[in-house]
C-alpha cells in the first residue's frame, strides 16, 4: 500500500478532477460529488494495487463516475433537470442566443455521452474531453490499443446519429411552433 | 454525412470552450480531505457500493478461520481463568475504586471525541449552508437584475412616448401658427388688390370722362373752324385760328 498526503493530491489534482466533472456534468451538486467520490475512490484504489499515473487515474475515475450520472440522470428525467439545474456561466461580450444555443449543442452532446455504452463513452471522453493518447487510454482501462480505436470509431458513429436525430427533432418542433404561432 | 461531423466537432468544441471554473470550491475541497481523513483514520471502505466487493469478499473467507481461532483461545483463556481465580471480590468495593480513576482518564477523551464530533458536523452543515445560500443569493441578484432591466426599460418607453408626444404637439403648434399667418397675409393681399382695382377703376373713369370732354371740345373747334373757313372770292378774308389759351376758354 502506498502512503500518499491526500490534502496535496487534492489541492494539486484538484483542479483537474474538478474541470472533467464540471464539464461532463455542467452541475454544480453533481460535479461537487463526482469530485468527492473520485478522491475516495482513489485512495482505496491505491490501498490495493500500487499506483504509477496519478493523475490518469484520477482523470479516468472521475470520467467513469461523470458518465454514471450522466447515465443516472438520463433515467431519471434528464431533459428537466438540465434545463433547471444549469449552471450561470458568464461570458462578457457574446451574443446571448449565440450562447443559448452553444449551451444546447453542449447539452446535447452529454445526452448523447450518457446514452452511450459505458466503455465507448469512456474511451471517447478520456481521447476527446481529456486529450489522452490511446496508449494512455488503453492503459488506462486496461484494453488493448486497437479495442480503443474501434470503441473510439463506434461512439463517435454513435454520437453522428444522435446528434443528427436531436436537430431533426429541434427542427421539426420550431417549425411546428412556428406553423403554431404563424 | 459531412453535417454531422461538423456538428459533432461543434459540440465537443463547445463542450470543451465551455466557461468552467479553472477551481474547485474551497467547501467541495475542504470536505473532501475531511472525507479523505475520516476513511484513512478508520479504515472503513470509503468506496460506494460496488467499488470495494471484491475486497469485502476477500475480507470474509479470510475472517473464518482467525475467529475461530481467537474463539478458542478465548475460550482456553477462560477455562484457565476459572481453573486459578482467586477468592470472589467484592464488586461493590471494586466499582467505588476504580469509578473516580475511570471517569477521570475517560471523561477527556469522551469531551475530545464529542468535541471533534460535534465540529466536523458543524463543518458539514455550514458547507451545505454556504452552498444553498450561494445559490439562493446567486438567484436572487439575477432576479433584481431582471426586475430593473424591466423597470428601467418602461421608464424609458414612458419617457420617450412623452417626448415624442410633445414633439408633436409643438409641431402642430407651430403648423397652426405658420397658417395662420399665411392666412392673414393672403387676406391683406387680396384687400391690397381690392383697393388697387377700385383705385384703378376711379381713374380710368375719370380719365375717360376728361378723353370724352377733349373730345367734344375739339369736335366743336373743327366745327367752328369750318363754319369760320370761306373762301377768297365768297367771303371776307378768314380770321386767325385762336391759340390754345383761347380755344381753353369757354
Amino acid at each position: 500500500m502506498q502512503t500518499h498526503d491526500w490534502k496535496i493530491i487534492v489541492e494539486e489534482h484538484g483542479p483537474l478532477v474538478w474541470q472533467t466533472a464540471q464539464r461532463l456534468l455542467a452541475n454544480h451538486a453533481d460535479a461537487a460529488d463526482c469530485f468527492q467520490e473520485t478522491f475516495l475512490t482513489a485512495l482505496e484504489v491505491s490501498r490495493r494495487q500500487h499506483v504509477r499515473n496519478l493523475p490518469g487515474l484520477l482523470v479516468r475515475l472521475a470520467t467513469t463516475r461523470a458518465i454514471d450520472r450522466l447515465r443516472q440522470k438520463g433515467r431519471q428525467d434528464r431533459h428537466q433537470a438540465s434545463a433547471y439545474d444549469r449552471e450561470p456561466r458568464i461570458a462578457g461580450g457574446v451574443d446571448p442566443l449565440d450562447r443559448l444555443e452553444a449551451q444546447d449543442l453542449a447539452d446535447q452532446l452529454r445526452d448523447a455521452i450518457g446514452r452511450l455504452p459505458p466503455q465507448e463513452a469512456k474511451v471517447f471522453c478520456l481521447r476527446h474531453l481529456s486529450q489522452m493518447s490511446y496508449r494512455q487510454i488503453a492503459r488506462e482501462l486496461q484494453v488493448g490499443i486497437d479495442a480503443v480505436g474501434v470503441s473510439l470509431h463506434r461512439a463517435k458513429a454513435r454520437l453522428r446519429e444522435a446528434l443528427s436525430a436531436m436537430n431533426v427533432e429541434n427542427e421539426v418542433s420550431h417549425e411546428e411552433k412556428q406553423r403554431r404561432s404563424g | 454525412m459531412k453535417k454531422n461531423k461538423d456538428v459533432l466537432a461543434e459540440a465537443l468544441a463547445q463542450l470543451r470552450n465551455a466557461g468552467l471554473p479553472q477551481q474547485p470550491p474551497q467547501a467541495v475541497v475542504d470536505e473532501t480531505i475531511r472525507r479523505l481523513g475520516d476513511a484513512r483514520s478508520t479504515g472503513v471502505d470509503p468506496a460506494p457500493a460496488g467499488a470495494g466487493s471484491h475486497r469485502r469478499i476477500t475480507l470474509g473467507t479470510t475472517i473464518i478461520p482467525w475467529s475461530a481461532a481467537v474463539a478458542a483461545l478465548i475460550a482456553l483463556g477462560y477455562a484457565i481463568g476459572r481453573l486459578s481465580q482467586p477468592a470472589p471480590l467484592d464488586m461493590e468495593e471494586l466499582r467505588e475504586a476504580l469509578t473516580p480513576s475511570l471517569a477521570a482518564s475517560i471523561e477527556p477523551a469522551i469531551r475530545t471525541r464529542l468535541i471533534e464530533d460535534m465540529r466536523q458536523r458543524y463543518q458539514v452543515a455550514l458547507a451545505a449552508t454556504y452552498v444553498k445560500v450561494k445559490e439562493e443569493l446567486t438567484e436572487q441578484y439575477r432576479d433584481d437584475l431582471n426586475r430593473f432591466a424591466i423597470q428601467t426599460l418602461a421608464a424609458s418607453n414612458a419617457t420617450t412616448n412623452r417626448l415624442l408626444t410633445e414633439l408633436v404637439e409643438s409641431i402642430d403648434t407651430m403648423q397652426t401658427q405658420d397658417l395662420r399667418e399665411v392666412a392673414r397675409a393672403l387676406h391683406q393681399i387680396e384687400l391690397n388688390r381690392v383697393q388697387d382695382k377700385t383705385q384703378l377703376v376711379a381713374g380710368l373713369q375719370r380719365l375717360a370722362s376728361r378723353t370724352e370732354d377733349e373730345l367734344s371740345r375739339t369736335r366743336r373747334d373743327f366745327a367752328q373752324l369750318l363754319v369760320n373757313y370761306q373762301p377768297e372770292d365768297s367771303g371776307p378774308e378768314p380770321r386767325p385760328l385762336p391759340n390754345l389759351t383761347e380755344r381753353n376758354q369757354p
